[in-house]
């Protein structure tokens, strides 16, 4: 009798268990009428650095990201070992200053503040908010941008300026030149419907 | 608890964390490091003091280096320890082709030598770099010479390993010809027999002592049958990076510059401790964008 009653009870929690993933799993695949979310890992994003006389750009086209318009969630990430500042010892500076073995990527992400329309032509102007980190530091910023939708895909461009300081890099030298604490971000992303 | 509440229980629990893990799937992505990696350049620069190493530099740079040896420093505070003697003095450019390929070309004091080297990297994994080297040189002084006479070469097959985050060794087995080898009269030696060919193995060493100070140490080790009153060679040095620039200060026992002649003209035996002074300055310029 006691053997009979494990037995059964062992079947109802596999029972339930069967249940409960083909529940969850029915909400996963619920799918929305239109395409919601967006990803691409070719983006462009560059980093300016004021040198006196001798502004240089480091630069990546393996900028990662993901809009998810359902969700509202907006990430991106960047390897930070990809950025190429056009010389070779340049590149191996800021890679150090960063400490890119210690912390490899610079990320963001966040939300949309603003509402977009897909079927709309032409650029829409949008604000997205949310927590940018590098070098292992995370504050929460504003982003403006301009987010254009077309046949190609959901086309993603914005800029903003970070202060080194704020992300504990102490701004590298280049001989008796101090690189400036200001740095400009901008970024260019087309990204392709996520299925 | 009864079995029925058991199962409702259960079936929340499992529901709830069905449910969490459909959300995090659409949360935030897995960062994960490009496939693309830089290369561990083994050294700061692509030479290390006489000898070349293993480190490329990267498609497009363009690299303008002042080399400059003096005198030894036996000679004493009348001559301030070698720096008011004849000093060597090579200025070379050199041009990344590829990031494995590059080209160069440099006119040294001693002999006016004008020499062009190349190097091309074969082998990059696990810690392990292995280059092949050629430099080809001739000397422009006006003596009568013929072309062909004035010609030196030196080819060389670089080995270099990263043993750890700090330490760094390499070898250089190579061969050196010069197409005009005279004997040389040397003041109270006599006449001395010279030798077309020299060969050698370059060993070489770095240390990273700070993220921007190394220390680093060669030597060129001839075999066989070498040129009379010739000698080995031994360099011993420190690097410094800076933004843009690696500085190497370094004593050696030979002021040539060139692997070629330094390997069958080193007149200073480096068991009498007799160094000169010298410097390598590396300063990169960006062509590629």
């Amino acid at each position: 009798m006691m053997a009979l009653r494990t037995t059964d009870y062992a079947f109802s929690h596999v029972h339930v268990a069967v249940l409960a993933l083909v529940f969850g799993w029915s909400i996963l695949s619920l799918q929305p009428a239109h395409t919601q979310a967006w990803y691409s890992e070719t983006g462009h994003i560059e980093f300016l650095s004021n040198v006196p006389l001798h502004d240089f750009v480091g630069v990546s086209d393996v900028l990662t990201g993901r809009v998810d318009l359902a969700e509202n969630s907006v990430d991106f990430y960047v390897d930070l070992n990809t950025l190429d500042t056009g010389i070779g010892k340049r590149d191996k500076d800021m890679r150090k200053t960063l400490e890119t073995d210690d912390y490899p990527f610079a990320e963001f992400f966040g939300t949309l503040l603003t509402g977009v329309d897909p079927a709309a032509a032409g650029p829409q102007p949008v604000q997205v908010e949310g927590d940018f980190t590098i070098h292992g530091i995370t504050r929460s910023i504003q982003v403006p941008g301009e987010i254009t939708f077309s046949e190609d895909g959901m086309r993603i461009q914005a800029a903003w300026t970070l202060l080194l300081e704020d992300y504990e890099i102490q701004p590298p030298r280049l001989l008796f030149l101090k690189v400036d604490d200001e740095q400009a971000i901008t970024l260019d992303i087309l990204l392709k419907p996520d299925s | 608890m009864t079995n029925t509440s058991r199962h409702s229980l259960s079936a929340i629990v499992i529901l709830l964390a069905t449910m969490l893990v459909a959300s995090s799937a659409s949360a935030q992505m897995q960062r994960t490091r490009s496939a693309k990696q830089p290369v561990d350049e083994l050294f700061w620069s692509h030479s290390i003091i006489v000898l070349p190493s293993t480190t490329q530099l990267n498609s497009g740079d363009l690299d303008l280096t002042i080399h400059h040896t003096f005198g030894p420093v036996s000679s004493g505070i009348s001559d301030l320890f070698g720096l008011d003697l004849a000093a060597n003095i090579r200025f070379g450019l050199d041009y990344g082709l590829s990031d494995r390929i590059m080209v160069g070309i440099g006119r040294s004091r001693f002999n006016k030598t004008v020499d062009f080297r190349g190097k091309a990297r074969f082998l990059q994994r696990d810690g392990w770099q292995v280059a092949g080297y050629y430099n080809a040189a001739i000397e422009t002084t006006e003596d009568g010479r013929e072309f062909v006479d004035r010609l030196s070469y030196h080819g060389s097959v670089l080995i270099g390993k990263r043993v750890s985050d700090e330490l760094v060794i390499q070898l250089a087995p190579g061969y050196s010809r010069f197409v005009f080898a005279p004997d040389q009269e040397v003041f109270g030696e006599g006449l001395q027999r010279s030798r077309n060919n020299h060969y050698s193995l370059g060993t070489a060493i770095r240390y990273e002592m700070r993220e921007s100070v190394s220390l680093v140490g060669e030597l060129i080790t001839r075999f066989g049958d070498v040129s009379e009153g010739t000698y080995n060679v031994a360099s011993i040095g420190v690097d410094l990076e800076t933004g843009g620039h690696v500085f190497q200060m370094f004593f050696s026992s030979s002021q040539w510059i060139t692997p070629q002649h330094a390997a069958a003209w080193s007149r200073t035996p480096m068991s009498d401790g007799d160094f000169g002074w010298g410097f390598n300055v590396h300063r990169v310029f960006g062509t590629g964008r």
